[in-house]
């Protein structure tokens, strides 16, 4: 049996959508295994210890937090990409994958840097962008996931490491290029805001594997499942 | 010469639309049209009060359009939905003379956040209240940050406006800026709770410095007295205070004196100093205010009920986001005996966006113990059902259909009184109705 220790970055400044509703069906999921797990917050201005954690989570927040958050996080730019390439398990969602790559700009046009994991910028728009999104994740594509977008700023730069080979619907960029998403490592991106671990079993699953490794258990997923191939069917129906 | 051509155009669609069933914002979209900056010709011979606002506004707007009525004013208002441009275009060019003047005593605007920024540029405002803002409608609004950048916009329009801005809520208290600005407040009532109990909590955070907010207490959502732990940033002494708020008698002191209203919500409650407080602002004496408020209808249209069975159906529409919802639980909540709640979940309407993250900040977790049987239904009744299970409900508890045709022995499934919760059904629950009735 394991203790998953979860740390939840910034859970206060980045909260939009539901979008912590991830660590509330992935904690159910990890106890139905027959594992522990323990959710600890950190928030702007605190000071962040990324080790003896399990995975760290970051959500979608307002872009303005957005702003306040980088010039708290960027600063710990050595410790994270330490975590990351020793394996440690990161799920980011929304506009949170921005501060990871080299810089992203502001609604009045400034730019802020990032942590430089990766090449892309993030480029702030001004205006709602709506989509949503079927594809396969590339660790399994036999499944299909559902996600849906709802940003104001894209991903610009060529996509070395995306989480989704897209069937239908938005990708990092600006315009569809059938990728979206980040997997490098264990460090898990996707734009698609809201509880996307609740709705995607195959993500749930893959997650979980990554997390419990030897102690993973497989789990009822019947009602996601069919709650997910009936959207999929609204998809093909066109 | 074209002025007068465009309103009388937009008369005559009015007119003809109002034979034929057709929508109000119609013939403003016509108008517009024809002549873009046509509102700029416009003079009015009283006062121009707009609401906006997440949630509230279009109650607001009525109860001040019924106290001006029901004290003799004459009033031109928008109605119900039409409140964004071309709504109001519709509203003001139907009112209006061929010369453009609008005679009444007061014109009261429900304005749609986003497109206040666009109807001030060509109008002029005496007098704005915002009376809060919530995470939206996500595919419509996006976040508050963004509606507030819009509201920011609207008031640079309109440096000699008057505002009337709420002193428990942090993100819309802070927009004033350079234009003078007046503030109301509900102090703690029966209802409020030293915690926040709804799912969205958007001002978790200072919005000018970052640094955790503290509540003294809320009402709903994240509106209640606040203090900042870093900075100054606080709720703002109001000028228009409710005190003694009476849910079973259904009175409400405002700066002192006694209210009766005829409606036992917080919201509404709340509604009601944002109300007195643009009406005061704007000329209306206290005893005015109390006479017109006295009397007036409540927000028509938004419950249903009929009977299932010998069950009683009571039929609520919400709007597609959490504050709306959580609003209606609140309702459910207050009422007395066993009772079932039934969701009706469908696609983002028009656009069909097969996204529900909206309802995973909805407070469910406040029906637990309190509800015999939560019933999903919808198209997206099973995205709905996986919701509801992740905030911990069993499989007795928790049931779904997406099948209307099966709704009847569903129903039959659930226990005691029946609360339909309608988001954003724009008459889809009448399906529902019409299968319980075979
Ligand atoms: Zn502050």
């Amino acid at each position: 049996m394991r203790n998953i220790k979860i740390l939840h970055i910034y859970s206060k400044a980045l909260d939009l959508y539901g979008d912590y509703k991830n660590l509330t069906v992935l904690s159910q999921r990890i106890r139905e295994t027959g594992n522990q797990v323990e959710i600890i917050t950190a928030e702007l201005f605190e000071n962040l210890e990324f080790s003896g954690f399990d995975m760290v989570y970051i959500g979608h927040g307002k872009v303005k937090n957005l702003a306040a958050v980088a010039a708290h996080f960027v600063p710990y730019a050595d410790k994270v990409k330490e975590q990351i390439e020793n394996g440690q398990v990161w799920f980011v969602t929304g506009n949170a994958s921005e501060l990871f790559g080299q810089s992203f700009t502001t609604p009045d046009g400034g730019e802020i840097k990032g942590i430089g994991l990766f090449d892309y910028k993030g480029v702030e728009t001004n205006k709602v962008f709506v989509s949503d999104m079927i594809g396969r994740p590339v660790f399994d594509k036999e499944e299909t996931v559902y996600g849906f977008a709802n940003r104001t700023a894209y991903l610009e730069g060529e996509n070395k490491y995306p989480l989704f080979e897209v069937i239908d619907g938005f990708s990092n960029g600006k315009t569809p290029d059938g990728k979206e998403g980040t997997l490098y490592k264990n460090f898990f991106a996707t734009w698609s805001m809201g509880p996307v671990l609740s709705r995607n079993p195959a993500l749930m699953r893959e997650i979980l594997k990554r997390l419990l490794k030897e102690d993973y258990k497989e789990c009822d997923y019947t009602l996601e499942q069919q709650a997910l191939e009936l959207v999929l069917a609204e998809f093909k129906k066109g | 010469m074209r002025f007068a051509l465009t309103a009388l155009l937009c008369k005559a669609l009015s007119i003809a639309g109002k034979l034929l069933g057709g929508g109000t914002d119609l013939p403003g979209k016509i108008a517009l049209k024809m002549y873009p900056r046509v509102m700029k010709k416009l003079k009015f011979d009283g006062k121009v009060l707009a609401i906006t606002g997440s949630n509230g506004k279009t109650t607001t707007a009525n109860i001040v359009a019924h106290v001006l009525r029901e004290n003799g004013y004459s009033v031109v208002n928008n109605e119900l939905g039409s409140n964004m441009t071309s709504g109001i275009a519709s509203t003001l060019l139907c009112a209006c003379t061929l010369g453009g003047r609008i005679k009444a005593d007061y014109v009261v605007l429900e304005v749609d956040e986003c497109y206040s920024r666009f109807i001030f540029k060509d109008l002029r405002i005496d007098y704005y209240l915002i009376l809060n803002l919530l995470r939206d409608q996500v595919v419509r609004n996006g976040h508050p940050d963004l509606v507030s950048t819009k509201i920011v916009e609207a008031i640079a329009a309109q440096p000699e406006m008057t505002l009337i801005l709420n002193a428990q809520e942090p993100i819309s208290q802070n927009l004033a800026g350079d234009n003078y600005a007046v503030y109301f407040a509900m102090d703690r009532t029966e209802r409020s709770t030293d915690n926040c109990v709804s799912g969205t909590h958007d001002a978790k955070i200072c919005p000018r410095c970052f640094h955790e907010m503290k509540y003294e207490f809320f009402h709903y959502n994240h509106l209640g007295n606040f203090a900042c732990t870093h900075c100054d940033y606080q709720s703002f002494h109001p000028d228009f205070l409710a005190t003694d708020v009476d849910f079973e008698n259904r009175t409400i002191t405002i700066n002192g004196e006694q209210i009766s209203v005829t409606y036992n919500t917080t919201f509404n409650m709340f509604n009601t100093v944002a109300a007195a407080a643009l009406a005061l602002t704007a000329g209306v004496s206290m005893e005015e205010f109390k006479k017109g408020v006295a009397t007036f209808g409540g927000a028509k249209g938004r419950l249903d009920t009929f009977d299932f069975e010998g069950r009683k159906v009571t039929l609520m529409m919400t709007k597609q986001n959490a504050a709306s919802l959580d609003q209606s639980i609140s309702f459910v909540l207050e009422q007395a005996g066993d009772k079932s709640v039934v969701l009706f979940i469908n696609n983002v309407l028009y656009l069909d966006y097969k996204d529900i993250s909206w309802l995973y900040d909805v407070a469910f977790e406040r029906l637990h113990g309190k509800v015999k049987n939560i019933l999903c239904t919808g198209n997206r009744a099973l995205d709905a059902a996986v919701c509801i299970k992740a905030c911990d409900f069993d499989s007795r508890t928790l049931h779904y259909e997406n099948d209307l045709s099966k709704i009847k022995e569903a129903f039959r499934n659930t226990e005691g009184d029946i609360y339909i919760l309608a988001a954003s059904a724009f008459g889809h629950e009448g399906k529902i109705i019409e299968e319980l009735k075979k």
